[in-house]
This record gives C-alpha cells, sequence and structure tokens, in this order.
C-alpha cells in the first residue's frame, strides 16, 4: 500500500505543469548563470597585491611627514619599506615563478607579523593591515604551498563556478523554488477528501511520502542544473581543481578548506533547508490551503528577519531564520553583522535542524486537536 | 449586465486571499524600509559631528609640530601642506558650527566650496565603486552630480535640510527607487494581481460560460479589474511610503533639480543638463503605464494560451529580469540588434529617463522619446496577438480543458 501511494504522488507530481516549470528552471538557471557570469569582472592576485601596495605606500608617505627620530619608529618605517620591497618582487613574480612568489609571501608575512609585535608605532590607523587578515594570509600561503596548486584562478573554472553556483541558489532563491514547489502539496486531499481519506495511510506516512517525492524531483534537477552548468564550465573555460583553497569562518575564526569540502557543507545546508521548508509548506497548507498563501507567507517568515538584519541585535528571537543563507554564514559575514561570534556553520546547522524539528512538533499537535476537534467539544459545553 | 461583470470580478478580486496577502506583505517591507533601512543606508554626503571632531583634533596636533619644526613652507612634492590643512581645518570647523547651529544653507555653501577646490578626493579616488570594472568614471560621474545638486539647492529658495542633503526626503526617495532596479518590484505588483484573472475561473465552470456578454468583452473585462485593483494597490503603497517617510526626514520639493549627463562622450560639470524632480516623476509614470499595461495583456494572453498561473507567472517574471542575464558595462548589442530597440532595456524606467543608462553602456540613444515608441509598439504586438487568440481559443474551448 506504502509503495503504491507513493507512486500515486509521483503521477500526481508529474502530471502537473508546475514542477514541470520549476525542473526547467532549475535546469536552465545555472547554465544562464555561467553566461552571466562571463561578463562579470572579478579581482585578480595582481590587483589585489598593487591595493595592498597603495595602502603601504600611502602609510609610508604619511609617516615621513611627522618625521619622528626615535627607535621604534625607525624600524617601522624600514620595515614598511621593507614589505614595500616584498610586493613589488611578489607582483613581479606572479606569472613567472611561483616558488619564489610563495617565497617572497612567507617573508611579507613575517615582515607583517614583527610590526604587529612591535605595535605598528606610528603606522597611521586606517593602513595597518589587521592581525587576523595576516594569519589567515598565512594558512592560504601554506595550503598553496604544500598542494602545488597555481597562484592564479580562473573564477570560471568548473571548481570555481559550481562554488558561485551554490552561493547563488541557497538562500532566498532556492526558499521561493521549494515554496512554489511545495504550494500544492495537500491540494489533492481537500479537493478530493473522500477518495483520499479511505486510503488506509496515517496522515503522518503520507505526508512523509509526499515530502520525500517532492524532495527527489527538486534535488535531482537541481543536480542536473549543476551537472550542465559544470560541464558548460568545463568546456568553456576548464575543470580547475577541487582542492583550491577557500577561507570560511568556523570556531571563532577563518579556516582554510579545500573547495570539495565547501561544496558538501554548502550541498549538506541545501538539503536540510528543502526539507525544512517543505515541512514548513505542509503546515501552511494544513493552515491555509492556498497555494498563493503558501508562497507569501513562506517568504514572509524569512525574508523580513533578513531585511531586519541590521536591527536583529535587539530581536534576538528572529535569528535563527537569517541562518538559510548558508553562504553568508560560511563567509563569516553574517555572524559579524549580527554581532555574534559563535555563529559558524554547526550552529546554524543545528537551529536549521531545530526549526524543522519545531514545526513538525507543530504539525503532530494540530493534527491531535483536529482529531479530538476541541471546537465541537466546547460548543455542546456552552450549549448545555 | 456589464455592471454586474464588473462588481462580481472586483469582489472576487478585493477579496482574493492572494492578493491581501501580498498587498500586507509590501506594506511590511514598506514599514521595515522606512524605519529600519533608510537609517542603516551610508550615504557619501552623511556627516558626524564627532567622528570629524576628532580628525580635526588629530590634524591640529600634525600641524602644531609642523609649526614648531618649522615645516610651514611649500614641498616638493607635496605643495604647501600646512597652508591646504588650514584651510581643511578653517572650512570643517565653519560647517561643524553651521551644522550645530542647523543653519544647512551656509553648511552646504561651505561644504560646497571644500568640494571644489580639495575635497574631490572624497569621491575620485577613494574606495567607491570598487565593484564597478570602470571605477574611476562612476566616481567622477557621481563627484559631477553631487556639486550639480549641492548648487541647485542654493539657487534655489526653499530651506535646506540635512535629509535634502543625504537624499532622504520622500521625494528624493521616490526618484531613488524609480532610478533603480527596485521599480520593477512595482512592475511585479502587477503580474502578481493579473496572473489569476483569467485561470481563477477554472474551477467554476458554469458560473462564466453562460454569461451574455462577448467573449473579448469579457476578457477586456477582467484585464481592467486586474488593472485597476494593481494600480490603486501601488499608488496606495506610494502614498503609504510617501506619508511614512516624510514624517521620519520630511517631504522635499517638487521641484528639486536632477542632474543629468546628455553628452556621452565627455566627463566633467559642463556636460550636464537639470531636470525637475515633478518632470522625472510625470514622464517615468507615462513610461511606467505602458509598461504596465504590456504586462497586463501578455498575462491575459499567456492565460489563454496556456491555463496554467505558474506559467503566466514564470514567463512574465522571466521576462521581466530578462536584461539582467545580458546586461554589463560593454554590452551595447543583443543577437546583434542594437539594446535601444528592445522593450526590456526602458523596464529601469528611471535610469533610461535621466541618460543613466547611455552613460553605463557608452551609447546615447536611449531616451525618452526613444522608449514610448519602443513600448508602444511591444504594446500594439501583443494587443493585436491576444485579439487573434481570443478568435482562435474562444469560451468553450478555454472552458472544455
Amino acid at each position: 500500500m506504502y509503495w503504491k501511494y507513493t507512486l500515486f504522488e509521483l503521477k500526481l507530481l508529474i502530471s502537473n505543469k508546475k514542477h514541470l516549470l520549476i525542473g526547467l528552471l532549475l535546469l536552465l538557471f545555472f547554465p544562464l548563470l555561467f553566461i552571466q557570469q562571463t561578463n562579470e569582472t572579478h579581482i585578480t592576485v595582481k590587483e589585489q597585491k598593487e591595493a595592498e601596495k597603495e595602502v603601504v605606500d600611502s602609510a609610508i608617505y604619511q609617516m615621513e611627514a611627522i618625521q619622528d627620530s626615535s627607535p621604534e619608529f625607525q624600524a617601522m618605517h624600514e620595515n614598511l619599506l621593507q614589505q614595500l620591497s616584498t610586493l613589488n618582487m611578489q607582483i613581479y613574480y606572479i606569472n613567472e615563478n611561483r616558488e619564489l612568489f610563495i617565497e617572497e609571501g612567507y617573508r611579507l608575512h613575517d615582515l607583517r607579523l614583527e610590526a604587529h609585535e612591535q605595535g605598528n608605532t606610528g603606522i597611521p590607523e586606517d593602513n595597518i593591515y589587521p592581525k587576523e587578515k595576516v594569519e589567515s594570509d598565512l594558512d592560504m600561503l601554506s595550503y598553496l604551498d604544500q598542494h602545488n596548486l597555481p597562484i592564479e584562478t580562473n573564477p570560471n573554472t568548473t571548481s570555481q563556478f559550481l562554488v558561485t553556483s551554490v552561493d547563488m541558489i541557497s538562500g532566498l532563491l532556492l526558499l521561493t523554488i521549494v515554496l512554489i514547489s511545495g504550494s500544492e502539496i495537500l491540494t489533492m486531499e481537500r479537493r478530493h477528501e473522500t477518495v483520499m481519506s479511505g486510503i488506509p495511510i496515517t496522515f503522518f506516512k503520507k505526508m512523509i511520502v509526499k515530502v520525500k517525492i517532492h524532495f527527489l524531483y527538486i534535488m535531482t534537477t537541481l543536480v542536473l542544473g549543476l551537472c550542465i552548468g559544470g560541464w558548460l564550465a568545463n568546456n568553456q573555460v576548464g575543470f580547475g581543481s577541487f582542492q583550491q583553497p577557500i577561507t570560511i569562518y568556523q570556531n571563532g575564526d577563518m579556516t582554510i578548506v579545500p573547495v570539495s569540502q565547501y561544496l558538501t557543507y554548502m550541498f549538506l545546508a541545501i538539503i536540510v533547508t528543502t526539507l525544512l521548508i517543505l515541512i514548513l509548506s505542509v503546515l501552511l497548507n494544513l493552515l491555509f490551503n492556498n497555494a498563493f498563501v503558501n508562497l507569501i507567507a513562506g517568504l514572509g517568515i524569512f525574508l523580513i528577519p533578513m531585511l531586519l538584519t541590521p536591527a536583529l541585535e535587539y530581536v534576538p528571537f528572529l535569528r535563527p531564520f537569517t541562518y538559510v543563507d548558508m553562504s553568508k554564514v560560511l563567509s563569516g559575514e553574517l555572524a559579524e553583522t549580527l554581532n555574534q561570534p559563535g555563529l559558524d556553520y554547526g550552529y546554524a546547522m543545528i537551529w536549521l535542524t531545530v526549526l524543522a524539528v519545531v514545526t513538525l512538533i507543530v504539525i503532530y499537535i494540530n493534527q491531535k486537536l483536529n482529531f479530538y476537534s476541541l471546537k465541537q467539544l466546547f460548543r455542546i459545553e456552552a450549549k448545555n | 449586465m456589464i455592471r454586474s461583470l464588473i462588481k462580481h470580478e472586483f469582489k472576487l478580486t478585493l477579496t482574493s486571499k492572494k492578493n491581501l496577502l501580498f498587498a500586507s506583505l509590501l506594506g511590511i517591507l514598506l514599514i521595515i524600509y522606512a524605519f529600519v533601512l533608510i537609517d542603516h543606508d551610508t550615504h557619501p554626503e552623511s556627516f558626524d559631528p564627532e567622528a570629524k571632531q576628532f580628525e580635526l583634533n588629530e590634524i591640529e596636533a600634525q600641524q602644531e609640530t609642523r609649526r614648531q619644526t618649522g615645516n610651514t613652507g611649500i614641498g616638493g612634492m607635496s605643495g604647501p601642506v600646512h597652508n591646504n590643512m588650514a584651510y581643511y581645518i578653517n572650512t570643517h570647523q565653519k560647517q561643524m558650527r553651521a551644522f550645530e547651529n542647523d543653519n544647512f544653507r551656509r553648511y552646504t555653501v561651505h561644504r560646497l566650496d571644500y568640494l571644489t577646490t580639495s575635497g574631490r578626493t572624497e569621491y575620485v579616488g577613494g574606495d567607491l565603486f570598487m565593484e564597478s570594472p570602470i571605477p574611476g568614471k562612476d566616481q567622477q560621474h557621481l563627484y559631477d552630480k553631487t556639486l550639480l545638486r549641492l548648487q541647485s539647492y542654493l539657487n534655489q529658495d526653499h530651506t535646506i535640510n540635512y535629509s535634502m542633503l543625504t537624499e532622504n526626503t520622500a521625494l528624493q526617495q521616490l526618484q531613488k527607487l524609480l532610478s533603480n532596479s527596485f521599480v520593477y518590484i512595482i512592475i511585479f505588483i502587477f503580474i502578481f494581481i493579473s496572473s489569476d484573472a483569467l485561470t481563477r475561473d477554472k474551477h467554476h465552470k458554469t458560473l462564466l460560460q453562460g454569461f451574455p456578454t462577448s467573449w473579448y468583452l469579457m476578457l477586456n473585462v477582467k484585464s481592467f479589474i486586474s488593472y485597476a485593483y494593481a494600480l490603486l494597490l501601488t499608488l496606495g503603497l506610494i502614498g503609504l511610503g510617501l506619508v511614512l517617510i516624510s514624517s521620519l526626514y520630511g517631504f522635499g520639493h517638487l521641484d528639486m533639480q536632477i542632474p543629468i549627463k546628455v553628452n556621452f562622450e565627455m566627463l566633467g560639470i559642463e556636460h550636464y543638463e537639470m531636470i525637475s524632480i515633478s518632470e522625472l516623476l510625470l514622464k517615468s509614470s507615462i513610461l511606467l503605464i505602458i509598461i504596465t499595461l504590456i504586462f497586463n495583456r501578455l498575462n491575459m494572453w499567456l492565460s489563454l494560451v496556456s491555463r496554467n498561473v505558474g506559467i503566466v507567472l514564470f514567463v512574465s517574471t522571466f521576462f521581466l529580469i530578462s536584461e539582467i542575464i545580458y546586461s554589463s558595462r560593454t554590452t551595447r548589442e543583443l543577437f546583434g540588434i542594437e539594446l535601444q530597440y528592445f522593450p526590456q532595456t526602458y523596464f529601469d524606467v528611471g535610469q533610461s529617463i535621466t541618460f543613466e543608462k547611455n552613460f553605463l553602456i557608452n551609447v546615447d540613444n536611449i531616451n525618452f522619446q526613444q522608449g514610448i515608441t519602443v513600448l508602444l509598439i511591444t504594446l500594439f504586438i501583443i494587443e493585436i496577438l491576444f485579439f487573434l487568440t481570443s478568435k482562435w481559443i474562444t469560451r468553450q474551448k478555454f472552458f472544455q480543458t
């Protein structure tokens, strides 16, 4: 019976034109994103190094205007001149010699660390290179050194493009797609109540089957779309390497992980978010029984806290709803704007799971109340 | 007969759960925007007296050292540093005093004086527009526009206040909404409301099938009602926004001037002209009316052909945002045809009226007249298509499946 019901639900899903459209959207999204990405400009390593050089340059210029002759000040001035020299050497070596570029990078790190140890005497506030960045730069450099990876990477290779893709799809876009997909998840039950309530399966089993079918459909089309996008990137630009480093925010500081691990993290997050939204759709369908209300109410629940992010310091109970934007959690941007240092991947995932469980409990209570039909009980009481 | 149809349709649209919920969501977003987001927005003209005082104190200390060491002359490369810094401190102290006394006319005079003499570096060469592929050009553009804007306040007799300078007054916020891609939200309201005007009858076959009016007329009544409802909703939301923002930041004046760049080949202050905010509002409402009509009729046509709300919403929204896919600062053609001939170029209403689009992609042919022509032709084509389709897919055919 269970299996037959699953097949029945599958048939319902396939015969709905809306799902065909969602599938098409997910399949088309990534190739279109690739076309859009090739039009974008990206900051190259050379431009980044030039920018760093300008900061040091302006610091030296400002220090020379002050003309202090104390030994600490002079030492710092000398240090900055050395930094400028290594930065220039790095710019020269970028496309010439990988080993020497990395060697100069280590030297630069030592100089910056030394400057921090001596207290940055005399360097203007804005021109100090942040200490956290010094450390994460070293991690990145030694990762590149150990894994024998090139310094410059094209942002449109398959591996990098997949990172952009999952960043793009997670968050509001995925939310909208899943909400549209789940907007009519219980419509059949309501419209043909006599047939559907005759099927000898409990409501919860039916719900599990529905969520499973929708989930599998979205995941299949999503993965297929990602494959098409990745294949296009491979054909047009190249495959890249899944060993490439990427910085994520974890346990209060920035950590380097390979792209493959980042993609796994994001994919797990997408799975949990999709399940959460589907369960929420079931609840909204139970309460309102309207496809559009499902979409708008669902969007409202997540969109309003997201827009309120700058003011969420004062409304902590709305915070968990913003965690669905997992790329911001991983980059540490959300932890910074919410001023919540403990907010990293694991924390956000636990909260999303908690939200899903809470929604399940609410559905359960709703069903139990319907079964006992409290309204009717009270009405009889009132009559007597 | 028609009157009762109109009444019936209007009641259906008005009491539709979907429309009410959508309207309340937009209302909530608007309130959040007015009370929270404007406050957290940073504007390059915003002024923080405490931070400025701190900066001035630091510079004053440096000046003291310069005087003690005798470095008050003209340096080889750096010029008359001591003199420049003395001017900097002087003008900013005046600005600060004017700011504290709420004398914003005086503040603007000194701010403008500083910006024209040595304040260019606050805009050009800084970290504004770092995401853009051509930051220098964008910075210069913003700098020129700011100079002209401040000067236009001084030329007029209205009282100047701080929210005018930081572009937070109600009218300036409306101008900002029209001039960036958020104007798509207004168009989307019309798409969303009219998306189910026809398809919702699929489940009430008997009700409308026997109605004694022609099929084309009935479609037109439905389209008109959804358009009127969306128009009322949009006007209501804009009115609410104006009231909310006015109460917080003031209303602004209808004859405020907006600089527009008329010559796309040259940079510099002399290549700009000014239009008033009322002219911008008038022109953009004309364009918006045509655009929303296009989407209303397109939705009716799509509903006739597909009979599915999802497809209608998806195709219309895709058409609305299609420009995002191919647009970049160097794209001037699509399939070998210049962008001025595509209707979606003009969906950014404010940008095409103020020639901002010309500035962004270095062309000189995207303007208001061209926009009206292209959009009217599009509307005409869709209208003909709709008429023919209504003859082909008759009432019987529509309700049969």
